[in-house]
């Protein structure tokens, strides 16, 4: 007979954003393995983003995308709560009380969300960067009271965009969309995103270098027979001659001992500190990231096409 | 149309619009392409695929997401008619249809099975939650003394 302890834990944690917090807790009372699965930080924590949004996670790709918000924000989002439990019951009193009892709040939320918008057009003349961060601002802040405001999402992802943080945008939008699946607004703003994202992928007939922020799987293969072609003792590591040879090959100047070494230690290298095939793998993923042309300019000078990735005959 | 293969040998033919309302077998299809092989769900008993089945159908036609409105808590708990009445099932299936949705990746079903579940929970006390699913109270006494102060404490917290 199936039972409700028997139910695997994220179903139960699906459950749980179907329930109050005092049934929650209720619940929890009940016996040990459901006292274990509904007083467990984790559980708090997965019903605090369902109901009230992450802004923990917001605050933190707006800050590491430059944008510097309001103090009062970083008190509040710069750290996690250590008990998400205890957080849950503080934000659900002041997100319904502010609900129940006023009115002037949520006009008041309406007006700056329509001034924010017109602060980002007037920014599109003065491209004065303080008004991003005004706006990044009132957003947050928005979104603190009224989590379900698709719209502050949409702001954010634009803003993001501006800032050229295109895969931060998506994260965002993506944070709309589950708060409001039919905002279009934010549909249209992901298309053209996507399509630029794309162009990072190479045009039609480029091979990809990047696929699911990894290495594709041809220009891994391609990377492991260069490297291959430079582990002349075949021991699966580049010793500090090998590795010196290949960036000769590849940039016609020897770079400096402690380059090597350092390169192992950033990368992935063996107790010897030789770069591993995964250390070499990691180093090129990091340079298409930052440069796909230099990748593709690289892998011209070890005797493949830049552009499909085939290996050029050799005359 | 595609076929789908029961946990215990069933095979049941049904509309491709219809067996992609689950997002698993939906990404199957995607991956294997074209195929007349059926599909098996070794997860699913015949008689709850079917009742997974009926709902599919009965909700072929909805947008993919459906609207929900900001912030409106009351209806967090809130079943269509026709949803309600599928539901009236034992609680072993009722659980059983809710494993399913969730192996199936079919995340509407999943959630009006969560909202069941949680109605038959909402403002009950531990002891009758305990009775509605035949919970057995395994806390020591000192827990359970524990467990009862901590549990007002939460409520107090709560309501303030």
């Amino acid at each position: 007979m199936l039972r409700i302890e028997d139910i695997p834990e994220p179903v139960l944690t699906e459950l749980a954003y179907a329930l109050d917090p005092s049934d929650i807790a209720r619940l929890a009372c009940t016996c040990k393995s459901l006292s274990q699965i509904y007083s467990s930080n984790e559980l708090w924590r997965s019903k605090c983003h369902h109901d009230f949004g992450n802004l923990f996670t917001v605050y933190q790709i707006l800050t590491t995308a430059g944008l510097e918000l309001d103090p009062t924000l970083e008190a509040k989002f710069a750290h996690e709560p250590a008990n998400w439990r205890r957080y849950y019951i503080e934000k659900n009193a002041a997100v319904n009380g502010s609900e129940n009892q006023n009115h002037a709040l949520i006009e008041e939320g309406e007006e700056e969300y329509k001034k924010a918008q017109q602060d980002l057009q007037s920014f599109q003349d003065s491209q004065d960067v303080s008004i991003l961060n005004r706006v990044a601002s009132k957003m947050v802040w928005i979104l603190d009271v009224f989590p379900g405001h698709a719209g502050c999402y949409h702001l954010l992802g634009f803003i993001l965009y501006v800032l050229n943080r295109l895969e931060e945008s998506i994260i965002l939008l993506e944070f709309g969309r589950t708060v409001d699946p039919e905002y279009e607004p934010i549909d249209d703003l992901e298309e053209e995103i996507s399509k630029i994202l794309n162009g990072y992928k190479g045009s039609e007939d480029e091979e990809p270098l990047i696929s699911d922020s990894n290495l594709s799987p041809k220009l891994t293969q391609v990377l492991s027979e260069i490297f291959d072609t430079f582990d002349k003792d075949n021991d699966g590591a580049l010793s500090n001659q090998e590795l010196g040879n290949f960036i000769f090959t590849t940039n016609g100047s020897h770079p400096p001992p402690q380059f090597l070494v350092q390169m192992a230690q950033r990368f992935g290298g063996t107790r010897r500190n030789w770069l591993t095939k995964e250390g070499f793998l990691a180093f090129y993923l990091e340079q298409t990231l930052d440069d796909p042309s230099e990748t593709r300019n690289d892998l011209t000078v070890h005797g493949y096409d830049g552009h499909t990735l085939q290996k050029l005959m050799q005359e | 149309m595609v076929q789908l293969l029961s946990s215990d040998n069933e095979t049941f033919t049904v509309d491709k619009q219809v067996a992609e309302r689950s997002i698993l077998i939906k990404n199957m299809l995607e991956d294997v392409g074209e195929s007349d092989a059926p599909i098996p769900l070794p997860n699913v008993t015949a008689k709850i695929l079917k009742k997974v089945i009926d709902w599919c159908e009965h909700h072929r036609g909805d947008p993919v997401s459906q609207q929900e409105e900001i912030n409106d808590r009351k209806r967090l708990t809130e079943i269509d008619e026709w949803d309600q009445k599928f539901m009236e099932v034992d609680q072993e299936t009722l659980f059983e249809i809710i494993l399913a949705a969730n192996y199936l990746d079919i995340k509407p079903l999943l959630d009006i099975g969560c909202k069941t579940v949680a109605n038959m929970i909402k403002g009950k006390s531990p002891e009758e939650i305990r009775r509605t699913f035949n919970i057995v109270n395994d806390f020591t006494p000192e827990v359970r003394q524990f467990g009862i102060i901590s549990h007002c404490y939460f409520l107090a917290m709560l309501s303030t």
